[in-house]
């Protein structure tokens, strides 16, 4: 007995006094590129189908969750300044013999927590998704990407799905979302634009435009029932255009008796521009299903290897300026009449920034269209301005030649503001950035010391640019004068991690506090993000929220 | 953790404290009893039960005769009720081991004998967090004190019932390296159990009646525990340089329950 006792005792005193478990297969934390919306930035994890939205007015910085759909694989903001919201686009799942399969939605999220989200359900998991510029309607659509998918189930390359966010008018029964399949020429969509409002039949309408090789296909968004229209850009086929860049335009109807609207398309591996003019039929279409507008194309020649174009003037006066990089020309096209100006250039022009001056003369002030010429792809060392309202009739001397130090490698707008910001590669000299004066026509080059880093530049004025110091170090930039503040003062501050992107929120102007999200170093994917304000950075107002992606993990369902 | 669960935790506690507290007068009268009274068996003893036969009189010296303190070593194992304590232990059970001290405070001849215990509980468990795939380490800690009754069937077996209460604290980290992220928080926690005492006949380590004895003892102890809940924030503080590190706001990852249905098991000396 006693030795059963004594056995007993000593078997027990090895037991380990932990539980050590073998690790799980859980996966890393999967975000999405951030969203910064107006007021709040968020964060979509992919593996536990949640948004974190972040506020930096919320001192303790708890994320509001949101579970979104299942495979999430697009966040954006909805645009439109009206608009704070985030768009999140998921996938869902097929399913199994075991599972139910989830379906595809697209989820509108509120960056206020007491307006609840609104789903979309998608009777196909898209992954491509464009919204026009007033938020007002997104189309998915399955992008090219998705034909190299492993994915083996049957699917329509050429199914769209239209989400209508507009209130619906009376007496409409069609879906929303509404599901369209659009013929197509052996093609795919590539990308949608969208137009701005036009009116047919007295009413306002919004066109997308669906890219996809050798055509394109026209959609009226106000009533995706009606047919859709298909424009070949290449008939015989025998050629590869890629659409590339598409512009808007529309008579004035106070000035044109019968107005039109026009459709201009670029596309890559064309030396031609096409003019799709849309005119209106005046009243209600013969069948339900047919357009009230018809659709017409004239090819507009534009030199050889048009890289970008521009309208500019009003009425007769309308044109279109074509950079026609591969022969160094600038093309001024007319569009009524198809009559080209060729105007060499020194330099293969691949960007034009238009804009316009005025001038005080008597009795009226006059605007003059100007633009920037610059080339961002060939190593071009100048840039060009060019008087639009003359080059006609004065050819190549309208054309003042700028030296920049180095080449660009790319043009950043900010017409509503007067500048353009160029951002130049650094090969051998210490500019970095040239900030244009675009009506002065002045040029104040930026130097560093070495390569610039990871840049983010404002969009809403006043802008100021942001750069990344690597790896602490953040520095600023006024690209105009706000408040007290100098333009092009710069000035730094540091962070106490490696920063590693630099997020501007998406505010519209307003007196409310700025802010600005910076990413830092984050190797366990926990979430990692300092809120700076943004019109008087600080260190002691600064505010890190580290690991908010484990907020609420042990009370939340498995991922 | 509902009201009546708290009422019912710290009445526990309260109860312990008040025993304990009461204790000391008592005591006396045990050990007088204990050191004037004849050894083993006590006069409430069936009379059937006969004594052991008497040790002769050469080392060693056995004796049934009860020893009144106990020092033992234990493990321990518990069922979590919470949800988010069974994420962190990995498991459905979790394993823990201990210390703890035993003193047999009263002795009521004929019914039943009066111990209290001191003891200490520590638990470690490793897993992978579920949504970040980082390492957790959750090491729990808890003091308790316990006040048990047990009634002798056999000199060597003796069930009894006991009630516990004491303080614990949870240790959390998540993810390895500078970047790692802690809390500590403290909680309260209560038990309710029976088992069975076993006890071997004790050896006396000399030949004076006055020489130290002793001998071994075991329980084997099922209850429940309830506890307050340990509210996790977990805060990190990045390696910088900075003599004001820009703030770094906590994350709160949500709460870990301490009910649970429990299993210890314990081996020690009594002398």
């Amino acid at each position: 007995m006693r030795r059963r006792f004594l056995a007993l005792s000593l078997l027990l005193l090895p037991f380990p006094a932990c539980n050590d478990a073998i690790p799980n297969d859980a996966t890393p934390n999967d975000l999405l590129p951030t969203v910064a919306l107006q007021d709040r930035v968020a964060f979509v994890e992919k593996n536990s189908h949640t948004a974190f939205l972040l506020d930096p007015t919320d001192k303790a910085l708890v994320p509001r969750m949101v579970s979104v759909g299942k495979a999430p694989i697009a966040a954006v903001k909805r645009n439109g300044d009206a608009n704070n919201q985030l768009l999140v686009l998921s996938s869902g799942d097929r399913g199994s013999a075991k599972d139910a399969p989830v379906a595809a939605q697209l989820q509108a999220i509120d960056a206020v927590a007491s307006v609840a989200p609104v789903t979309y359900t998608l009777a196909s998991p898209f992954d491509g998704l464009a919204q026009s510029s007033d938020g007002g309607f997104v189309v998915l659509f399955h992008a090219s990407s998705a034909q190299s998918s492993a994915n083996s189930a049957l699917f329509n390359p050429n199914e769209l799905a239209i989400v209508n966010f507009n209130p619906q008018p009376a007496g409409s029964s069609l879906p929303n979302p509404y599901a369209k399949s659009i013929r197509s020429f052996g093609g795919v969509p590539n990308d949608v634009v969208f137009s701005p409002l036009f009116t047919f039949a007295g009413k306002s309408r919004t066109l997308a435009v669906v890219l996809a090789e050798n055509y394109v296909t026209i959609v009226d968004l106000n009533n995706p029932d009606h047919s859709e229209i298909t424009v070949p850009l290449s008939p015989d086929g025998t050629s590869s255009f890629m659409p590339a860049q598409v512009l808007f335009d529309s008579d004035d109807p106070s000035t044109t008796a019968n107005p039109k609207s026009y459709i201009y398309i670029r596309a890559d591996g064309s030396n031609d521009i096409f003019q799709i003019a849309l005119a209106d039929l005046g009243s209600a279409p013969p069948t339900s299903s047919s357009n009230d507008f018809r659709v017409s194309l004239s090819i507009l020649a534009a030199g050889t290897g048009p890289a970008d174009m521009a309208l500019y003037g009003t009425g007769t006066a309308k044109r279109l300026a074509v950079a026609a990089s591969a022969s160094r020309t600038l093309v001024i096209i007319d569009p009524s009449t198809s009559s080209t100006t060729s105007v060499p250039t020194s330099i293969p022009v691949n960007r034009i920034v238009r804009f316009d001056t005025t001038k005080p003369t008597v009795p009226t002030a006059t605007t003059d269209e100007q633009a920037l010429l610059v080339d961002v792809s060939n190593g071009s060392s100048n840039a060009l301005f060019a008087d639009l309202h003359t080059i006609e009739t004065s050819g190549g001397i309208a054309l003042t030649s700028y030296p920049l130090g180095s080449s660009a490698a790319s043009v950043v707008p900010l017409v509503d503001q007067g500048i353009a910001v160029l951002m130049l590669n650094q090969y051998g000299g210490s500019t970095a950035l040239t900030v244009v004066d675009l009506a002065n026509r002045t040029f104040s080059p930026i130097g560093a010391g070495g390569q610039v880093g990871a840049t983010a530049i404002e969009t809403r004025a006043p802008s100021r640019l942001w750069s990344i110091d690597a790896p602490y170090g953040l520095n600023y930039l006024n690209l105009v004068a706000r408040g007290s503040q100098a333009r092009l003062a710069t000035s730094e501050i540091w962070l106490d991690q490696v920063i590693t992107s630099v997020i501007p929120f998406g505010w519209p102007s307003s007196d409310k506090p700025h802010y600005l999200a910076v990413g830092q170093a984050d190797p366990n994917n926990v979430g990692n993000v300092t809120f700076l304000d943004a019109d008087n950075p600080d260190r002691t107002t600064a505010r890190t929220a580290y690991g908010f992606l484990l907020t609420n993990t042990l009370e939340r369902g498995q991922p | 953790m509902t009201t009546a669960k708290m009422l019912t935790m710290r009445a526990t506690c309260s109860g312990v404290l008040i025993l304990a507290a009461a204790l000391p007068s008592a005591r006396a009268v045990a050990q007088t009893e204990s050191d004037s009274a004849p050894a083993w068996p006590y006069v409430y003893q069936p009379a059937p039960l006969p004594l052991p036969a008497p040790a002769p009189p050469a080392t060693p010296v056995w004796s049934w005769a009860p020893s009144r303190f106990g020092a033992s070593i234990e493990i321990g194992t518990t069922w979590p009720r919470d949800a988010a304590d069974r994420r962190l232990v990995g498991k459905n059970a979790s394993a823990s081991g201990g210390l703890s001290l035993q003193w047999d405070a009263l002795r009521f001849e004929r019914i039943a004998t009066v111990s209290l215990d001191l003891g200490w509980l520590t638990s470690k468990s490793t897993t992978s967090q579920d949504f970040s795939g980082l390492p957790e380490d959750l090491k729990s800690n808890s003091v308790f004190l316990g006040v048990s009754v047990r009634h002798y069937l056999r000199y060597w077996l003796a069930p009894y019932g006991r009630v516990a209460g004491g303080l614990g604290w949870d240790s959390l980290t998540v993810g390895t390296g500078s970047g790692d992220f802690h809390d500590r928080r403290a909680f309260e926690q209560g038990s309710v159990g029976g088992g069975l005492f076993f006890r071997s006949p004790r050896l006396r380590l000399g030949a004076s009646a006055s020489a130290p004895h002793v001998g071994l003892m075991a329980h084997v102890e099922g209850g429940y525990m309830i506890g307050t809940s340990s509210d996790f924030a977990l805060a990190s503080a990045p390696a910088n340089a900075a003599a004001t590190p820009i703030p770094t706001s906590p994350v709160a990852i949500g709460k870990v329950g301490h009910d649970a249905p429990y299993l210890r098991v314990s081996v020690g000396l009594a002398f």
